[in-house]
């Protein structure tokens, strides 16, 4: 009875390695197979290369390989649909966060909800049903540990963008664990193990998908201006618009006092009043705060992005606070104040230059791209500049009162 | 010998039946035995055998035992009770196809070969 030696197992052993049989049970099984057929072989005198040679010779072309899939597909046949799904899902999910986020760019209606569901989508159900196939197919418990890191990775940073969306705080920080979990984690470990086993390339595309979607999302999103972060150049020139307001108030207050009887006075006080609490509303339905604390806020603490869906709805159809409104009570003054002798004093109410030519006035102020901070910011230069007009008109008044008849002012005032 | 059609049609019913005669067995020794049985009429091939046992063996009808032959290991594969009770079933219901296939192949129906 002949017994190979340890060496020639080894030999045989690695062969079957080089031949595909990477299933390591398998392994076990064939090892002892072709070491009988050897055995077999060699009691009838032949040597051990020859015998070798022909009993793998015997399973036939790329017979070893194959019986290693054929195990492989039997043992997971019942995980090939699953993996089907997985990947539809997969794909649909990234083709919806995908447009999501070129929505977003764009500035169209419904980019959120896009985002959102291709997230869940590949977050909830594309990443759980994969790993689930990808446990039953791996055998090494290091691309396991690399599948559980990467899930737990890429939930992170779904949650991650999902915060963003929505504006909660610590958003960043969701995101750039994430990158870290699966940059330092999950890809070394993945791209150097199992891209050699490629079984399936569907599932490999989706995966592949999912993985330049979320690195898509992260640039995409960190970068469109939708964080709380404001420069200071701006800051600095919204405080001093600020500061001119305030003088401009004052001034307004003083010069009319010589004018307790001018009902243009009142009118003015009227108008302002209601650009401000234009204003104090829309911070509260865009920052979901109480009267008191709108008034207050900095404006550096508004969470600014574009998309808020309160804002849009208070605009749409507020019975006060909406442009059709402003525009009217601006118009009003304005025809009020030419009618003193204002002389040509055009108030904001004209189409702006936009980057891709003329906005209507709605549109430039109060359209889908609009953000609090934007709206915040014109309802302040309004104020600016009703005050700094109304001063001019109350001037003229007052030197026409005095002056010889047919003189005016010139318009402009230092 | 016959064709690859029918054997692996049957390859399962006979490596139950196998199993259910000789308690345990290790692959090499079926191919073996299933070629002394037949006088080489039917050749088991390692190619639709051992995927075959693993599937059994995750579908927990077969269990595995190891044991160490100088530097490799010999897997001996056995029934187990849902093994055993699958392998009557498989082998009641093949008696019965065959003598259903002698009777439509052999009957008084005139499909008989001639």
């Amino acid at each position: 009875m002949v017994l190979l030696s340890n060496k020639q197992v080894d030999q045989i052993h690695d062969l079957l390695l080089n031949q595909g049989v990477k299933l390591d049970s398998l392994r076990l099984d064939l090892l002892d197979h072709v070491c009988c057929l050897v055995e077999d072989k060699m009691e009838k005198g032949i040597s051990f290369h020859t015998a070798l040679h022909n009993s793998i010779k015997q399973f036939g072309e790329d017979g070893l390989h194959k019986t290693n899939e054929a195990t492989l597909s039997m043992l997971n046949s019942k995980s090939i649909l699953m993996k089907k799904i997985s990947s539809i899902i997969g794909i649909l999910g990234s083709i919806a966060a995908c447009s999501g986020g070129f929505f977003k760019i764009m500035h169209w209606p419904g980019a959120n909800m896009l985002l959102l569901s291709g997230i869940v989508a590949i977050v909830l159900l594309y990443l759980p049903l994969l790993i689930v196939v990808k446990f039953r197919e791996t055998e090494s418990t290091l691309l396991k540990f690399s599948y559980l890191a990467g899930l737990f990775g890429a939930m992170v940073n779904g949650i991650g963008v999902v915060f963003k969306l929505l504006h909660f705080p610590g958003a960043n920080y969701l995101i750039i664990a994430s990158l870290l979990i699966i940059g330092l984690i999950f890809m070394p470990i993945y791209f150097t193990h199992a891209f050699r086993l490629a079984e399936n390339k569907l599932s490999n595309l989706a995966f592949a998908g999912v993985l330049f979607v979320a690195l898509f999302l992260l640039y995409g999103l960190t970068n469109s201006g939708n964080g709380r972060v404001m420069s200071d150049s701006v800051f600095i020139m919204h405080q001093d618009m600020m500061d001119k307001i305030d003088r401009a108030n004052a001034e307004r207050e003083e010069v009319f006092s010589d004018l307790p009887t001018e009902a243009m006075g009142q009118k003015t006080e009227e108008l302002l009043n209601y650009l401000s609490e234009f204003r104090t509303h829309s911070v509260m339905v865009s920052q979901n705060i109480s009267r008191e604390q709108a008034e207050n806020i900095n404006i550096r603490d508004l969470y600014w992005g574009t998309g808020i869906k309160g804002l849009h709805d208070m605009l749409d159809s507020h019975p006060k606070y909406n442009p059709d409104t402003l525009r009217s009570k601006l118009q009003e003054w304005q025809a009020q104040a030419e009618e003193k002798g204002l002389m040509n004093q055009k108030l904001c109410c004209q189409p702006v230059d936009g980057p891709k030519g003329k906005l209507s006035w709605e549109e430039a102020h109060f359209g889908n791209s609009c953000t609090i901070l934007s709206l915040v910011s014109f309802l302040d230069q309004l104020k600016l500049e009703i005050n700094q007009k109304s001063i001019q008109l109350a001037l003229q008044i007052i030197y026409q009162k005095d002056a010889p008849q047919g003189a005016v002012l010139s318009p402009k005032i230092s | 010998m016959y064709s690859n059609e029918l054997i692996k049609g049957t390859l399962k019913t006979i490596v139950l039946k196998l199993l259910s005669e000789e308690g345990k067995m290790y692959g090499y020794e079926m191919t073996q035995k299933v070629k002394e049985l037949t006088n080489g009429k039917i050749v088991i091939t390692e190619g639709a055998l051992y995927p075959l046992l693993h599937k059994l063996e995750a579908d927990g009808l077969l269990l595995t035992e190891k044991v160490a032959i100088g530097k490799r290991v010999r897997k001996y594969y056995s029934l187990t009770d849902q093994g055993s009770s699958s392998a009557s079933e498989k082998i009641t219901e093949f008696l019965d196809y065959m003598k259903t296939m002698k009777f439509i192949l052999q009957g008084e129906n005139g499909l008989a070969l001639e």
